[in-house]
């Protein structure tokens, strides 16, 4: 099992991650594509400054999304991240939306599954995920 | 299997050999960071931007603006050909003519504006690209107008004045010793969502080392978590609060004596005016507690050298910018903080220069003192020569100057960025001629005779000097769109027809002529650099320089001046000796615009108004957005999200509300630049400081009405 985590305290919400993930899976005329990568408001409590925070896929072991799919349209990679592979079946049914814990599953306008897919390859190659190697302050790394 | 394989490497865009895909260095001239980036490309195209981690002074990571960056360069609306107007002016109607019609007639009309009226009714204009304007200088010296300007009139230009005028006329903004401070003082810059790759990494850098941090703001930032003390002034109070913490400073013997007594000038008159500032009047003004005010003093003072960072345009968008910007220099001649270790410009080894770059070559213009600003403007004409003031450019245009201007060449300029940008349009179509030179067609454009297409920063070969001495080349990383062309072969190839010599006795006929003179002041050859794509130590630097050698400064007097000498010879009201402070509020009617209008802060994803033409950036959030503390929205009972009006004293719009607790109550902040919803339209473009002509942007005044109430 393999995901990106993000320190809170790091984390300065520019949302390089957001769009360094967008450059990686979709070409410029894509403008509209969902980002993989999820972003959302948070308030300090000590200042009540309002920035970002993002999150991602958490590619759990028990994966529920990939268990549950009638289509069956996730795989586990090797080194372990659950991947939309068969993303032209996906039939927007919502199924993975119900049963994931953590609120990941996104849909683009077609309805189609948009999730983070760990950037897998590009780790298999020895490289970082794109918004690992995107993060300006270093509040994302990629844990086992 | 194997196919599949690499059908995943192509999809992953894994730079090897299977996949064909390289990794460029790219120079990227979105923001003017001049970031290193490495531009992933496939059959002459760039598909993937990456951060270059072998940037000196960089974090190696890419920012969120550069991140989209092919959406910048393939963007629909890159201009490909040069065009002619056949339509009204604003219609946005051309056809496609060439570079030698274009060129031709471009020299023709400018020849014509000269013999008939002379050539200052021309004027010469840059908005936000800078690497040329020495040779576009030398272009309008050829020609014979003064009246050359740029965007820098609304951008850093007041607080290097300020600085000028206290430091001399070679330190323009001194910089923070960031590797050794003890202490930083952040002045209205959030580094962690502006330059966060280079001055991000630095600011997380020092915050890591343990220095001590004070940050002044009136909002919460992401930078501002990290304080000790968050100073939270009313926007364009800056000057009252630097004079109050002086006063502290002074009256509890804590200024560093030694240093004022040997490299200062005017410290007895500053003192005496100080005084007036006291702890209680000045959290009246600033709304600043008065004990955050003095700890913070107290701790400049005793941790000092304690260096302050500012940026470009925060305190100076002003009515009293450029007095509150001195009144915050001089707290580094007070404690003893300029030109010293840990301090600000401290002393260094030396650095690598470029020779004809902006900033480090200055041609002085013909005729200087007949500009439309001189009259107006005396202490820019006397600290700035290198330019005119054009803030009032509608005005010129519509004959209110002393002269009229007839025709404009410009590069990059965007009527948006000015006060009342409607007035502007009004003056276009005025004009004899408009040229316009630009990546894409804009709103400016639309109005032009004739449209001239620019190659981005990745369609042209470029060298620059990072850290201090390494000497970087980038070949073209994709093919020129279209028939885009470099700006210095525009310059060259105008300059060609109207019979003038750019680059005096080592001429500039080309593109390459400029990087091949620009690259001389190392002592490398083109060719060396050439050959060398992760950069090449410069043979020739400039010598490193001691804190003695530093502060003998260069101001008339040669000591750091309290009481400035260029201010005193200005004879102009505003035009004050000593750092005074007019508080912004007395000259608005805030009675019925009880809401103080800021306009013209940063997000992540915003840079001016071309980030809101690419759509990864645009699409982040809602746009455009008036911000206002959660306790104002409730005063005036209105909900997130909900369509209200704003008013000022020049006009309205609806905009969408964002409640947001980061704002400073009775703080109103609109961002800039969104197309058609150009808060600009609600400036008063009368409202200027008189020291530098810039527009108060950052502290305007407004009131918010719901819209449902008033049909108008």
């Amino acid at each position: 099992m393999s995901r990106v985590v993000c320190d809170p305290a790091l984390c300065s919400g520019c949302l390089a991650c957001v769009v360094a993930c967008m450059d990686q899976h979709y070409d410029e005329t894509k403008a509209d594509a969902v980002s993989p990568r999820i972003y959302e408001k948070r308030t300090s409590r000590k200042s009540g400054l309002v920035s970002y925070i993002t999150r991602s896929c958490l590619h759990c072991a028990d994966a529920p999304c990939m268990e549950q799919c009638p289509m069956k349209v996730f795989e586990r990679t090797e080194n372990g991240f659950v991947v939309a592979f068969h993303k032209e079946k996906c039939i927007g049914c919502r199924t993975c939306a119900r049963v994931c814990p953590h609120d990941i599953p996104r849909y683009d306008k077609e309805g189609k599954i948009v999730k983070c897919d760990g950037c897998a390859t590009q780790v298999a190659c020895g490289l970082e995920p794109a918004c690992v190697r995107a993060c300006n302050t270093g509040a994302l790394r990629l844990a086992e | 299997m194997k196919a599949l394989e690499k059908e995943e490497l192509l999809r992953a865009k894994i730079p090897c050999e299977e996949t064909g895909i390289t990794v460029k260095t790219g120079i990227c001239g979105f923001c003017g960071g001049s970031c290193l980036v490495d531009a992933y490309c496939k059959d002459g195209k760039v598909i993937k931007v990456e951060g270059n981690k072998d940037m000196p002074g960089s974090n190696g990571r890419i920012c969120v603006k550069g991140a989209a960056l092919k959406q910048s360069l393939y963007h629909p609306d890159r201009l490909l050909y040069p065009m002619k107007r056949i339509g009204e002016r604003g219609e946005g109607k051309f056809e496609r003519i060439s570079w030698d019609e274009a060129l031709t007639t471009i020299a023709e009309k400018m020849t014509e504006t000269k013999e008939k009226y002379g050539a200052k009714e021309t004027l010469i204009y840059v908005g936000h690209p800078k690497w040329f304007r020495p040779q576009l200088t030398e272009l309008a010296n050829g020609y014979g107008t003064p009246n050359f300007g740029t965007e820098s009139s609304t951008c850093a230009y007041s607080l290097m004045m300020a600085c000028m005028s206290t430091f001399g006329q070679e330190v323009r903004m001194p910089m923070p010793d960031m590797q050794r401070c003890k202490i930083l003082v952040v002045w209205g810059v959030n580094s962690l969502y502006s330059n966060s790759v280079t001055a991000g990494g630095a600011f997380i850098g020092a915050v890591k080392r343990g220095v001590k941090l004070i940050v002044v703001d009136p909002r919460c930032t992401p930078t501002s978590e990290h304080a000790d003390i968050h100073l939270r002034p009313i926007p364009g109070t800056d000057g009252a609060l630097a004079l109050g913490m002086a006063r502290v400073i002074i009256t509890e013997g804590l200024q560093n004596q030694e240093y004022i007594d040997k490299y200062t000038i005017g410290f007895d008159e500053y003192k005496d005016y100080v005084m007036q500032f006291t702890p209680e009047r000045v959290e009246e003004i600033t709304g600043v507690p008065k004990e955050d005010m003095t700890a913070a003093a107290r701790l400049m003072a005793k941790e000092a050298p304690c260096p302050i960072q500012l940026s470009a345009s925060p305190v100076v968008h002003n009515v009293n910018g450029m007095q509150n910007a001195r009144a915050i220099v001089l707290l580094l001649a007070l404690t003893g903080s300029f030109g010293v270790e840990g301090g600000t410009l401290p002393p260094g080894p030396g650095r690598a220069v470029l020779r004809e770059a902006f900033l480090g070559t200055m041609h002085a213009r013909v005729d200087a003192d007949q500009d439309l600003s001189h009259e107006e403007f005396p202490a820019w004409a006397r600290l700035t020569a290198q330019e005119a003031q054009v803030t009032r450019l509608a005005d010129y245009m519509e004959g209110k100057g002393a002269y009229p201007i007839r025709t404009i060449l410009s590069f990059g300029m965007n009527h948006h960025m000015w006060p009342r940008p409607d007035r502007l349009e009004e003056g276009f179509k005025k004009l004899d001629f408009f040229v316009s030179a630009d990546l894409y067609m804009t709103d400016t454009g639309k109005f032009a005779d004739i449209v001239l297409p620019i190659q981005t920063s990745l369609e042209r070969e470029q060298v620059a000097v990072l850290g201090a001495d390494t000497v970087y080349y980038q070949a073209p990383v994709v093919e020129p769109m279209g028939e885009a062309r470099s700006d210095m072969d525009v310059i060259t190839g105008l300059a060609e027809k109207l019979g003038i010599t750019i680059g005096g006795e080592e001429p500039i006929r080309c593109h390459e002529d400029y990087l091949r003179k620009s690259v001389s002041a190392t002592g490398l050859t083109l060719e060396e650099i050439r050959q060398a794509p992760k950069g090449i130590k410069a043979r020739k630097i400039m010598p490193g320089r001691t804190s003695e050698q530093i502060l003998q400064v260069k101001t008339p007097s040669g000591k750091i001046e309290f009481v400035s000498s260029i201010m005193a010879s200005c004879n102009k009201e505003g035009n004050e000796a000593l750092p005074v402070y007019h508080d912004f509020r007395e000259k608005l009617p805030m009675d019925e615009y009880p809401l103080i209008l800021t306009t013209g802060s940063r997000k992540p994803q915003l840079f001016h108004s071309r980030t809101y033409r690419m759509p990864w950036l645009a699409n982040l959030e809602e746009y455009p957005l008036v911000e206002i503390h959660p306790d104002d929205a409730q005063k005036l009972g209105m909900e997130d999200n909900e369509i209200v009006m704003i008013k000022t004293p020049v006009g309205s719009m609806g905009l969408t509300l964002s409640i947001n607790s980061s704002c400073l109550p009775g703080a109103v902040n609109v961002y800039h630049g969104a197309g058609d919803k150009d808060i600009n339209l609600l400036i008063d473009d009368n409202y200027l400081d008189p020291v530098s002509g810039f527009p108060g942007y950052k502290s305007y005044c407004c009131r918010l009405e719901k819209k449902e109430v008033h049909h108008e």
